[in-house]
């Protein structure tokens, strides 16, 4: 996949989280709202990772040894996509 | 970072160039760096920095609700955590901002040591440094007055308790300075604006002064470059500048922004709590504890032979001795080498340091309000600092036998060495240390040891063990690899 392409749906993904915090009650459920924001920055840091690595070839299928924070980066936002589902 | 190079480039670098023409940041503070500054040790200072941007930045929103009057104070924090948009996550990110900065400033202070980065013409960044780091310590001090709570109001009357036994007219001066005529209502407005105004306004001038020196002497060079100063591929390496837009900004970006996540997932997991409001009848229920940053200070007051008016006052004595050895180092310590190989006495006094800080805020956070015997202290103190000088000795030796030429037989050994065997060792070696500390335990029936439980230090040391054996085998690997190259051998990876 070509990295614009990957950094526009990061964005996408980006614009959909600050609309559900939007939505959120800013008093009852700032735990979630928390969460978000911290996706969002997690979000921020890859499409930043990509960006500082933009003339390098980047195949996002095979993570190359360089590329395994962006791996760590998805797998930060798989445990807090869980603590929002469970706390 | 402007260019004939990049003129034709996007619209952000047309813009960057622009307010970069005006201004001139890229040759004044943000001119090029090392690209070896591209790496998180080299920022601990700046993330510390920014902990502190992010707590006057939550500050000034929390200040909007905040009443700084006895009656009204608790109150309004209890308000602000239950009623204000976001007012929990930010009384949270306030607090846990603060004790990452202490962190952070600890982390930078120990690298600096560490890495004799105090060394001329940096001795007055050192001084400013520890400064900055104390001022830090001050500013936590002072807010945690202010929710008023029965916890903070016990510990901060008991701090100054323990200072009034300082000799006349000091303790006068002190008492007068931060709590005037002793009201607690002047006590708390003291206390408000030295945490708001004063301590950030001294911390901000600071900053700016170890700013100005940082940048006219830069960034203290690597280990890798102070060895390999005449190996030119090292030097070239060591050599090659990188742009302030935008790779440095994008990388310290990262860095901050992690930082934020991890602060905003851990306030969210682990949320601030608010204990009752200080009361005197609250009081008398509570043993007063102050903050895990002052704890392993508490720990030592609490030792027997430091009771009483003498005791804390020679305790104190120590304490500001240790202080001024800390402030004037770059003044004490005037030995010229500056590879950690060839400084063993001040690496393993730092180690036994770092660990003993750690072992007494663990067992000052168990042992509340006890008094710990002197027996005690020995042994819990004294025996991890004889086991690291023994550890340390050790390394030494193999050290100069690697000095000595038995290089390839270390280098080949360590660089095969699994983590699984590390994993392995760590073990074995923790349960003879829980084996031989629990049978110790039991035959001196030490009375301050027994609330701790041993599955808690058991994972403590496993980690602890672990992450030694990888240092160490990192330091000896990397150091064998460039000794390797320094000599000319061939077919060296590093």
């Amino acid at each position: 996949m070509k990295m614009e392409y990957v950094t526009a749906i990061l964005l996408i993904i980006q614009l959909a989280i600050l609309s559900w915090i939007a939505t959120l009650d800013p008093v009852t459920e700032q735990g979630v709202a928390a969460l978000l924001m911290a996706l969002n920055f997690i979000i921020t840091n890859i499409v930043l990772y990509l960006y500082m690595n933009r003339n390098k070839e980047f195949p996002i299928k095979k993570l190359a040894l360089d590329e395994e924070w962006i791996a760590i980066g998805f797998a930060v936002i798989f445990l807090v996509i869980l603590l929002i589902v469970f706390l | 970072m402007s260019g004939e190079k990049n003129k034709e480039e996007g619209y952000i670098r047309k813009f960057v160039n622009w307010i970069d023409e005006r201004f001139g940041f890229s040759k004044t503070i943000l001119r090029p760096q090392p690209r070896y500054s591209l790496h998180p040790l080299y920022w601990l200072g700046a993330l510390a920095f920014t902990a502190f941007l992010i707590q006057g930045f939550s500050g000034m929103l929390l200040l909007q609700h905040y009443r700084p009057i006895v009656d009204q104070a608790y109150e309004s924090v209890s308000m602000i955590r239950d009623m204000v948009p976001f007012g929990r996550t930010l009384a949270t990110l306030h607090l846990y901002c603060a004790y990452s900065m202490i962190i952070f400033a600890f982390l930078h202070l120990v690298r600096a040591y560490f890495l004799k980065q105090y060394t001329r013409p940096r001795e007055l960044m050192w001084i400013v440094g520890v400064l900055m780091g104390l001022t830090a310590l001050a500013s936590s001090f002072t807010g945690y007055l202010l929710p008023w709570t029965v916890i903070s109001k016990s510990a901060i009357d008991v701090s100054i308790g323990l200072l009034m036994n300082l000799p006349e007219p000091i303790n006068l001066w002190i008492k007068t300075l931060i709590s005037g005529t002793g009201s607690e209502q002047e006590l708390l407005s003291r206390f408000f604006a030295f945490h708001v105004v004063v301590l950030p306004a001294v911390l901000l001038v600071l900053f700016a002064i170890k700013m100005h020196m940082f940048e006219v002497h830069g960034a203290s060079e690597p280990i890798r470059r102070r060895f390999m100063k005449d190996v030119l591929d090292y030097r070239e390496e060591a050599e090659e500048k990188v742009e302030w837009f935008p790779e440095i900004l994008t990388y310290y970006l990262i860095l901050v922004f992690s930082f934020i996540a991890a602060i905003l997932i851990i306030s969210t997991i682990i949320p601030s709590e608010l204990p009752p409001k200080y009361t005197p009848e609250e009081a008398a229920k509570y043993t007063p504890q102050p903050e895990w940053y002052f704890l392993w200070m508490y720990q030592i007051l609490k030792i027997e032979i430091f009771e009483g008016a003498v005791g804390v006052r020679v305790a104190l004595t120590l304490f500001t001795i240790l202080a001024l050895i800390v402030i004037f180092l770059p003044f004490i310590d005037r030995s010229k080498k500056l590879d950690i190989w060839d400084r063993p006495v001040q690496i393993t006094i730092g180690i036994i340091a770092v660990v003993e800080i750690f072992i007494l805020t663990i067992w000052g956070a168990f042992t509340p309000g006890m008094t710990i015997p002197l027996i005690d202290a020995i042994i819990i103190l004294g025996v991890p600092a004889v086991v690291i000088a023994g550890i340390m000795y050790l390394l030494y030796r193999r050290v100069k036998k690697i000095r000595a030429g038995e290089i390839t037989l270390l280098y080949e050994k360590f660089i095969k060495t699994s983590k699984a065997r590390y994993l392995a060792e760590s073990l074995i070696f923790n349960l003879l240390v829980c084996i031989s500390a629990a049978s110790t335990a039991n035959i001196i029936n030490l009375s301050s040891l027994h609330t701790l439980t041993i599955p808690v230090f058991s994972a403590l040391s496993v980690i602890l063990v672990f992450s030694m054996a990888l240092l160490v085998k990192y330091f000896v690997a990397s150091y064998c690899v460039l000794y390797r190259i320094k000599s000319g051998c061939k077919g060296v990876v590093a």
